[in-house]
């Protein structure tokens, strides 16, 4: 069972992996709330763009994706403000628009395609140190971030209209968060990729809502779930030897099976037990 | 039945002034040419068709329309300048029931900026959410989630998040949409006390028997405002042909005002009534 922990390279993995399951299940949980699931996927796209750019401009990547990453679901956040455009639309159109820039890019420039085999399919077990201070900086972040927003938060995501006419600042509610949204993509690219982003950011607060009513126990249900889904993917990944970014997405799927399975095991005998009772 | 008694107003000067208000959304204008004041204590209800713009009046004295022309002042104050202290209460329909969150959460929401500078809410605010779940006689479902709960229980949750903040005026669409007659009797029960003890009601309403005849004051409007008064001054035929645009039968019935609803009628019958 320590053995895999004897390697460098994968003990740094392992790290990532970890947090950025926990860091994904956290930003996830608003994101689902507010039924914008799609965003992960596509703001990941967009994000490769931003990288092929930051690239070609010779500026560091995680600051040029970051920057990226901000304006594309800033630029959604405010198409989905007129009212006859909704949010998956909205991210349809910025985020594969960004997505073709970037392999319009690599058309023109064909020399360096290879480099992005990294960010559009994971690899985990290439995570460097510089990565991995990355994605602890931006988990410290959010999760400060998250903690002082608490309330505004919450507010904003049940219901964001009636949140600002009680004087939540909503736009920069929607800004701050849109930062550590694009920031937590750039540094999961190199883990889980461009393509298999979005399950991380879905899956965990999918299963803590199946578990949970109350929103302070999802937030951190969803981020336990996540980090535990990033660990134990990893782990089988070493002994099953598959591509570790599209194990950790299975496992996650397998344990929303689970969880789907046991409240449907446990609605059904709470029914059973209602009948029983107006029997007597 | 209801009791239609104002609170008694101990000021002359309104807390909500409307001069000559042209709004709407972008470049899509729905009120034009309204001028209203609102006293302390007041209690009103908004009553005109889908489209008459009873929600945007509400949503321009929160601060969300376009505003083309006019002003509309609280205290004194242009709503520009300052925000105000208003309590909110969306139509229910509007909510999201499957959000994860417990009737302390709702409630709590009200205080968000009360204790801003603090990530988690304080003692003194659950204190005083539960002062007030405990007022509207609901404490004991603190801990539940909103989507267990019965239609008048879910109204009260609204309204306790929205007088938690202590609000001078209270806003609410349409409360009495989509309950039963129970309910509606419950809600409105309620809102009577809560104006008795001072508070400045204004709501939206569609039905005229049940809610608006039972209120001090009713605004018919139709993009503008047709007529304000008491229910047995304005509830005239003509008005609400300048209301809805259709005939409506007014009588009286045991003291009040009310709209007689005919049933649906075929050719031969409605040539034979209209003889």
């Amino acid at each position: 069972m320590f053995e895999p922990l004897q390697y460098e390279f994968f003990l740094r993995g392992l790290l990532a992996a970890t947090l950025v399951g926990g860091l994904c299940g956290l930003i996830g949980t608003y994101i689902v709330l507010r039924q914008m699931a799609y965003i992960g996927h596509g703001l990941s796209h967009a994000i490769f763009g931003g990288a092929v750019v930051s690239y070609v401009l010779s500026i560091n990547f995680f600051i040029g994706a970051s920057a990226w990453g901000f304006l594309s679901a800033l630029i959604i956040t405010l198409t989905t403000r007129r009212k006859e455009i909704a949010a998956d639309a909205a991210i349809g159109i910025v985020t594969t628009a960004s997505f073709a820039l970037g392999i319009a890019i690599i058309s023109r420039y064909k020399t360096f395609t290879r480099s992005f085999d990294a960010a559009l399919f994971g690899n985990i077990l290439g995570v460097s140190e510089q990565d991995l201070w990355a994605i602890v900086i931006v988990a410290a972040i959010s999760i400060t971030t998250i903690i002082l927003g608490y309330k505004l938060l919450l507010f904003t995501t049940f219901d964001k209209e009636v949140a600002q006419f009680y004087g939540i600042p909503t736009g920069w509610v929607d800004a701050g968060f849109s930062l550590i949204l694009a920031a937590t993509i750039v540094v999961s690219l190199q883990v889980l990729g461009v393509t298999l982003i979005a399950s991380a950011i879905v899956i965990p607060p999918i299963v803590a809502r199946l578990l949970t009513n109350s929103f302070m126990r999802m937030v951190i249900l969803s981020s336990v779930i996540g980090s535990l889904c990033g660990l134990f993917g990893i782990y089988l990944s070493f002994y099953i030897d598959v591509s570790s970014g599209a194990t950790i997405v299975l496992f996650s799927t397998a344990v929303f099976g689970l969880v789907m399975a046991y409240t449907a095991i446990r609605h059904k005998g709470q029914i059973k037990n209602i009948s029983n009772f107006s029997d007597l | 039945m209801l009791h239609p008694t104002p609170h008694e107003h101990h000021q002359t000067e309104p807390i909500v002034e409307i001069r000559n208000l042209s709004c709407g959304y972008g470049s899509y204008p729905v009120l034009s040419n309204i001028t209203l004041d609102i006293y302390s204590g007041d209690f009103v209800g908004f009553l005109g068709p889908s489209g008459s713009g009873k929600t945007t009046l509400l949503r321009s004295i929160l601060g969300a329309t376009n505003i083309y022309n006019g002003e509309i002042l609280i205290d004194h104050i242009p709503i520009s300048s300052k925000r105000p202290r208003i309590g909110y209460v969306p139509q229910l329909q509007t909510i999201d029931w499957n959000f994860p969150v417990t009737v302390e959460e709702v409630v709590l929401m009200g205080r968000t900026m009360n204790s801003i500078l603090f990530p988690w809410h304080r003692k003194t605010d659950t204190e005083i959410a539960y002062a007030m779940l405990s007022k509207l006689g609901i404490a004991n479902l603190g801990k539940r989630h909103i989507r267990e709960l019965s239609g008048g229980q879910q109204q009260r949750v609204f309204l306790a998040r929205a007088l938690v903040s202590n609000p001078n005026l209270l806003l609410l669409d349409e409360p009495t949409t989509g309950v039963d007659i129970k309910t509606r009797d419950e809600v409105m029960h309620l809102l009577h006390d809560l104006n008795h003890q001072g508070i400045t009601i204004l709501l939206t309403t569609h039905e005229i028997n049940a809610v608006a005849a039972h209120l001090p004051t009713v605004v018919c409007m139709n993009n503008t405002i047709i007529a304000k008064g008491s229910p047995s001054d304005i509830f005239t035929p003509q008005n609400f042909l300048k209301t809805y645009n259709t005939e409506l039968l007014v009588i009286e019935h045991q003291g009040m005002t009310l709209v007689a609803e005919s049933p649906h009628l075929d050719a031969e019958s409605r040539t034979e009534r209209d003889s």
